[in-house]
């Protein structure tokens, strides 16, 4: 705007013609549009939200990740493959080590993820079977992956599999995991 | 002379093994050592002059095993994610040199590479994200395990100095004074040579100093006392730190502790939230946001019991009344977004919730109505991501969208049914909403708006889906179920064992009931199995629905004992999966809070299979936790138990009333 007003007043002096104005205008706007197309994202999808289950069993809290680098020439499901992979991940980890949370038995790997429209496929090792006994820790490690995956745009639903099979339960276990679990579940 | 020899034969053997596995790395191949093993690595490729390691490498198998690290990479994937035991996240991505060690982002040497089918990462990057200290000197370069984070933080009741490493952590108490007490970290050095002056809460200051060689350091922690404080406790929080506790108090109690003990659980001085001063804390990643912002809505539904819940489980004739019907759902595109008209014959009355950012999900449930198999939800198109329809239970249809940022949505009810309009300008406003309200034509009669609750009060409120009407063939029979059992022990701790202490809890229990006019079966009266010995989780399981689920019980309750992996859960806990489960849980919770002494930790929904295939009211009572001390002393107890047995009971007459007169078919 003041740009506008100064270019004007300029412009109103009598003199040789002025070839700086159209110049820095259009500097202006190339200026302009790199950083348009440059700019941080508001959302980038680059940021995860990972939930944990705090010692309570039941209060789950966020915290965000990055992956990075962006990837260039990934296709969409690919990218989102990655993420979900990453997001499990991190959520099976767990947060930083000065955070307390209720923890995967140590060892659990995640296999793979697949999506199904809004279904994520969760598989998991066979370590996430040494659960130490009661609903406590069950509950709170799933709900943590769970609200962790459906924190993914377009992801409603985990299913989990244990070694690529489905499981209605943990052996020894209490949650049923046969059916794809959501948020609504816990 | 022996040792030197024997190290030099293992070299060569190793040397030679290198040679025959890989014979274009074999010049190169230099030779590890960690934790007192010598190694050379197969799987290599070099790069200028940077070592890359192969993932499947044997040798780097055993080390990731070692420092309880796992990597996750296939063929074809992009990101080599290794996750640390600290635990932190390392992501690699093929192809480019930047990597990140948790939050932050760092830069290799090499990128890593995929090489017959096999992903190779630059190894200093890695030993680096790992812990590992390089150091290089002769034949062998020794990867020496670091202390890589110590911190002091000020808890209010007394200072916790935790440190963390490459490997868990064992500390040794090697001296002791009034005023300075000093910890050996045996195999482990650290770069965080220092002394730290705290001057809070009796530390005066930490100092730390590494003896010993590069392949056998011995890390040293002391902490400086003001003579006011000793050190209360010493063990791990999660098998892989060490925590010192500093308490006010006399020195003396230092003096008679042990001179080496074992980690243990800290549990007097549960942790609270770190509080980040004083911090003295030099670590890969930095401190974590202590500000962590809470999700409202979800911790409402988690933690809160639900302000009104329908007359439950009471056997009340369903009521008769014509359900609404959702016969189309359509999108159209507006100046400002894009509007589903959801097309409903009759009238239903409505609630609505809408999560922000970043959920960004809307849902809206329709009481009172079925879902035509013609209202086939549109395609989604920007901004909407996802739209679902579904009858949720026979009486309510469940509308929800995804939408791909912060947009605000609408919801306009008319006489022929309602529009929730997404307008794809972006919203400032950033709380979840929800509301309620009636759409459609007729008018909602007394008996639907009864047969169709709505979260009354607070409107962010979930609602409870109505109720679908169970009705007991035998509404004077109770289920009891002893958890566990037979070949599954279920939690087992010191030789106790929850399947003896739940079959006891549940005799307690029929005794009671039994006595105050109840029938009751039990799924087992033995210490058996209930489907067969060694059967699956879910046969089991199933197995004990059947038997309230084809007895048509009034309810059941499962009664349980929890444990986790250290001491510091404890506490009273009663689970429920479905709507009509949860007025029952409450009363049985108030009464085990009222009655047992043991920590109340509430009622809490989940996706348990007992409560969710049984089909009436049902509940899961883990009794206290096994793992924790004074809980174990509570359930070794038989006094206590039977103060559960008549809290359950109690719990079952405040929900359930009086048992029904039996049928005395003589009269």
């Amino acid at each position: 705007m003041s740009e506008i007003r100064r270019s004007g007043h300029r412009s109103a002096a009598p003199s040789r013609p002025n070839y700086a104005i159209p110049i820095v205008v259009l500097l202006l706007l190339a200026i302009g549009v790199g950083w348009w197309l440059t700019r941080p994202h508001a959302a980038s999808p680059n940021t995860l939200t990972i939930y944990y289950t705090e010692m309570d069993g039941t209060t789950v809290k966020p915290w965000d990740v990055t992956l990075r680098p962006r990837p260039a020439g990934s296709t969409y499901a690919q990218w989102a493959h990655d993420r979900a992979l990453y997001a499990a991940l991190q959520a099976v980890v767990g947060p930083p080590a000065d955070i307390r949370a209720v923890r995967f038995p140590p060892g659990t790997r995640v296999n793979d993820v697949a999506i199904h429209g809004s279904t994520v496929t969760v598989d998991l090792s066979k370590e996430v079977e040494s659960q130490p006994g009661g609903t406590f820790g069950e509950n709170a490690e799933f709900k943590a992956l769970v609200y962790s995956m459906t924190a993914l745009p377009g992801i409603s639903a985990v299913q989990i599999t244990v070694d690529g099979a489905r499981l209605p339960t943990l052996p020894g276990g209490h949650l049923e995991l046969d059916e794809p679990l959501h948020r609504t579940d816990f | 002379m022996n040792r030197s020899i024997a190290r030099i034969s293992s070299a060569f053997f190793a040397l030679c093994f290198a040679l025959l596995c890989v014979p274009r790395a074999a010049s190169a191949a230099p030779l590890w050592q960690f934790a007192g093993r010598t190694f050379a690595f197969t799987h290599v490729e070099k790069r200028a002059s940077t070592l890359l390691v192969g993932i499947d490498d044997p040798a780097l198998r055993r080390l990731f095993h070692a420092l309880g690290a796992i990597v996750t990479w296939k063929p074809g994937a992009r990101y080599v994610l290794v996750a640390t035991g600290e635990p932190t996240i390392v992501s690699f991505a093929i192809g480019h040199r930047t990597y990140d060690i948790g939050p932050l982002a760092v830069r290799s040497a090499v990128a890593p590479i995929v090489r017959g089918g096999e992903a190779y990462l630059d190894f200093d990057a890695l030993a680096r994200a790992l812990g590992l200290r390089k150091i290089t000197g002769g034949a062998v370069t020794i990867l020496q395990p670091q202390i890589t984070n110590i911190d002091v933080r000020d808890e209010g009741s007394g200072m916790r100095v935790i440190a963390r490493g490459a490997i868990p952590l064992q500390a040794r108490l090697v001296r002791e004074s009034a005023r300075q007490m000093t910890y050996a970290f045996v195999g482990l050095g650290t770069r965080l040579l220092r002394v730290r002056s705290v001057d809070a809460g009796g530390l005066v200051a930490v100092e730390i100093s590494q003896v010993g060689t590069a392949a056998h350091p011995t890390t040293y922690l002391t902490l400086d006392l003001d003579g006011s404080s000793h050190v209360a406790q010493v063990g791990s929080l999660d098998g892989r730190d060490i925590g010192f506790v500093i308490a006010p108090g006399a020195s003396a109690v230092a003096a008679a502790a042990p001179v080496v003990r074992a980690p243990q659980i800290a549990r007097a001085a549960p942790l609270a939230r770190p509080s980040p001063t004083p911090q003295v804390a030099v670590a890969l990643r930095p401190p974590p946001n202590a500000e962590l912002p809470t999700v409202s809505p979800w911790n409402r539904v988690a933690n809160e019991p639900l302000a009104t819940s329908p007359p439950v489980g009471e056997v009340t004739p369903a009521p008769l009344v014509a359900l609404a019907r959702v016969d189309a759902i359509q999108a159209q595109l507006t100046s400002s977004g894009i509007t589903l008209h959801v097309a409903l014959t009759g009238a239903a009355s409505f609630d609505w919730h809408h999560l922000r950012a970043p959920d960004n999900r809307f849902w809206i449930d329709l009481h009172g109505a079925t879902l035509a198999p013609t209202a086939i939800p549109p395609s989604a198109g920007v901004p909407i991501e996802d739209v679902r329809a579904h009858q949720i239970d026979p009486q309510t249809v469940r509308i929800a969208l995804s939408v791909d940022g912060a947009h605000d949505i609408s919801v306009t009810p008319d006489a022929t049914g309602l529009d929730i309009a997404v307008n794809t300008a972006p919203s400032l406003a950033d709380a979840s909403t929800a509301g309620t309200g009636v759409a459609g034509t007729g008018t909602p009669s007394v008996a639907l708006a009864a047969a169709a609750p709505v979260a009354g009060g607070d409107p962010n409120l979930w609602s409870v889906n109505p109720v679908a009407a169970y009705v007991p063939t035998n509404p004077r029979l109770i289920v009891i179920d002893p958890g566990h059992g037979g070949s599954d022990r279920g939690a087992v701790r010191h030789g106790v064992a929850e399947a003896v202490l739940t079959l006891d809890m549940a005799k307690r229990l029929r005794a009671i009931l039994e006595a105050r006019g109840w029938q009751v079966i039990m799924t087992r009266t033995k210490d058996v199995d209930v489907y067969a010995p060694y059967d699956t989780a879910e046969q089991e399981l199933q197995a004990r629905d059947n038997i309230a689920n084809r007895a048509g019980a009034r309810l059941l309750v499962s009664i349980h004992v929890n444990a986790y992996i250290n001491a510091g859960p404890n506490g009273t806990t009663t689970y429920y999966a479905k709507p009509i489960d949860l007025p029952f849980a409450r009363d049985v919770q108030n009464e085990l809070a009222a009655q047992v002494g043991t920590k109340n930790d509430g009622i809490v929904k989940s996706h348990l299979y007992i409560p969710l295939h049984a089909f009436m009211p049902a509940c899961l009572v883990e009794t206290a936790f096994l793992s924790n001390p004074d809980d174990f002393a509570l359930l070794t107890d038989p006094a206590w138990r039977q103060k559960v047995a008549v809290a359950i009971a109690d719990g079952i007459t405040d929900y359930a009333g009086a048992p029904p007169p039996a049928i005395q078919p003589q009269q």
